[in-house]
């Protein structure tokens, strides 16, 4: 027994009258149903539905319609056939013209609810045995929902809006004010509330989810980092061996002569009055400086006066003018590499040196450990030695810095290439 | 009438009072609330068939509260009180819609 078991049913019967195409068909069987039950109903208990619209119509409470009920009810049915079809199009025209008919339908149907009324009242309705009373409300709202002269919607609302004191009207409301205080009390708690007011398991929940997310945010993170540790380390290995290549480029024009240098070195200073020092022994003197450990080394020497051409090579092999010390006229400088050369000049009076004619003195400057290279020079029957049997002289000065100056043109080579290394 | 004016007096009263939660009632006050709101939607269409009984209405209200309690607290028994607490609200929501269409189609005819 509940509230939605009659509604169900009396919703089916809507869908039906609603369904029907006309009114007047659907209508007409149900008036043909309804009667005997009604009359059944109103002979045993009271209708409910009945006694509702009595209680809203008090006016009509008169104890002599009570006796006309019975006989009455069938009336209205049969009249309900008959007239619904013009009421319904008063209805739909204005609202005005409609509310005396609903007025006589009100009186009509307030007159047996009044026999109720002085009969019984709603309590001992209510205390009545719940069975046979649910089927009594069922007929009668079936009855009530297929009467046309009910009034529908706002209206009826309106109707049953109006206060009414009795003990179940506020037994209702009771229940009406506690669903609004637990509905904002709710409310509130939730929005103040957060997770203070989940559940055990919905926090279990929570926390299995966030934990999870932390765990898959902290792989991201770990993956994040070994990239840029990857990309990191790669760029240092670029710029490991882009300094490691420039070094060793610079290296390279240090040996090859094609950038200047400075650092510790000696400075051979060899006298050749005599005009006895040839190419070989200016060779053997550079082939020793190198044995010892010389990285650069440059060859100066006094140039035949003002003109000086520069020998028959046509290529500028790099002779800088750089003064020579302790000498008077003009002096040239080169530098000696891999491929400097040495020749006799054809006059007897010097050298030629990668196409550069030198005359004496010479100054031989090397860099590289000083002891070391000045120990190489004075070693017996070495450089110093063979030169003092020319009848030369060689001194050997240790200087800190020794200054490099002269430079040597490199030509591209024209046949090697470099090859991939083993 | 007095129903409309007792449920804005509880609302105002709600607001005003600010009460907690206890604590023993917390996983049962929402979805007794939404019980007792598919009771009072009910009711409102029963108003429009002509069918309402107070007594109905009462026995529905705290019959759909206590059931819907007592379905919450099984299900926390149970160790599935989320998931049967979901399926109460579903069930409850489906209910009220049906019943605001009963209502609409009364009071709207449409």
């Amino acid at each position: 027994m509940s509230q939605d078991d009659e509604s169900r049913a009396v919703g089916g019967a809507d869908e039906r009258a609603e369904k029907a195409p006309t009114s007047e068909d659907a209508t007409k069987p149900v008036a043909k149903k309804v009667p005997p039950k009604k009359l059944a109903a109103s002979t045993t208990v009271p209708p409910k539905g009945a006694a509702r619209k009595a209680g809203a119509d008090k006016a009509a409470a008169k104890p002599l319609a009570a006796k006309k009920a019975p006989a009455a009810k069938p009336t209205p049915a049969k009249k309900t056939s008959a007239n619904k079809p013009p009421i319904e199009k008063v209805t739909n025209q204005s609202a005005a013209a409609q509310a005396p008919v609903i007025e006589s339908g009100i009186t009509e149907s307030g007159a047996v609810g009044s026999s109720l009324d002085g009969a019984g009242d709603d309590e001992s309705a209510l205390a009545g045995p719940p069975g046979p009373e649910t089927q009594v409300q069922a007929a009668a709202a079936t009855a009530d929902v297929r009467d046309p002269r009910r009034p529908t919607g706002l209206k009826l609302l309106m109707r049953v809006a109006r206060p009414r004191a009795s003990r179940g009207q506020l037994v209702v409301a009771l229940l009406c004010g506690l669903l609004g205080f637990a509905l904002v009390t709710q409310v509130h708690s939730q929005a103040g509330a957060g997770l203070s007011s989940a559940r055990q398991a919905d926090l279990v929940d929570v926390l299995d989810n966030l934990s999870a997310k932390s765990e898959q945010l902290r792989s991201q993170i770990s993956d994040e980092q070994n990239t840029l540790s990857k990309l990191t380390g790669g760029s240092d290995q670029t710029q490991a061996a882009l300094q490691e290549a420039e070094q060793r480029a610079t290296t390279l024009r240090i040996l090859a002569g094609t950038v200047g240098a400075s650092g510790p070195g000696i400075d051979l200073h060899i006298t050749d009055p005599d005009h006895k020092i040839t190419a070989d022994v200016m060779l053997n003197t550079l082939e020793e400086l190198r044995d010892a450990g010389a990285e650069a080394v440059e060859i100066r020497g006094a140039t035949s006066g003002t003109a000086s051409p520069p020998s028959d090579q046509s290529a500028p092999t790099g002779a800088s003018g750089t003064p020579a010390p302790g000498s008077g006229g003009a002096s040239a400088a080169v530098r000696l590499v891999a491929s400097s050369y040495f020749v006799d000049s054809q006059d007897g009076q010097g050298i030629i040196v990668d196409g550069t004619p030198l005359l004496p003195p010479y100054d031989l400057l090397a860099l590289g450990d000083p002891p070391t290279l000045s120990q190489a020079m004075g070693i017996p029957g070495g450089v110093l030695d063979s030169l003092k049997s020319r009848s030369a002289h060689g001194t050997v000065t240790q200087l800190d810095t020794v200054r490099i100056t002269a430079l040597h043109v490199l030509t591209p080579p024209k046949y090697a290439r470099p090859a991939a290394s083993p | 009438m007095i129903a409309a004016l007792a449920l804005a007096v509880g609302v105002v009263l709600g607001v005003v009072l600010h009460p907690t939660v206890p604590v023993g009632l917390q996983p049962y006050l929402p979805i007794a609330v939404v019980a007792a709101l598919d009771a009072v939607f009910g009711a409102l269409r029963a108003i429009l068939d002509g069918v309402f009984d107070d007594k109905v209405f009462v026995v529905s209200f705290i019959a759909n509260v206590l059931v819907a309690a007592l379905i919450v607290f099984l299900g926390d028994q149970l160790g599935v009180g989320s998931q049967l607490s979901t399926g109460v609200v579903v069930v409850l929501g489906i209910r009220i819609f049906s019943n605001a269409a009963a209502i609409r189609r009364h009071l709207f005819r449409a």
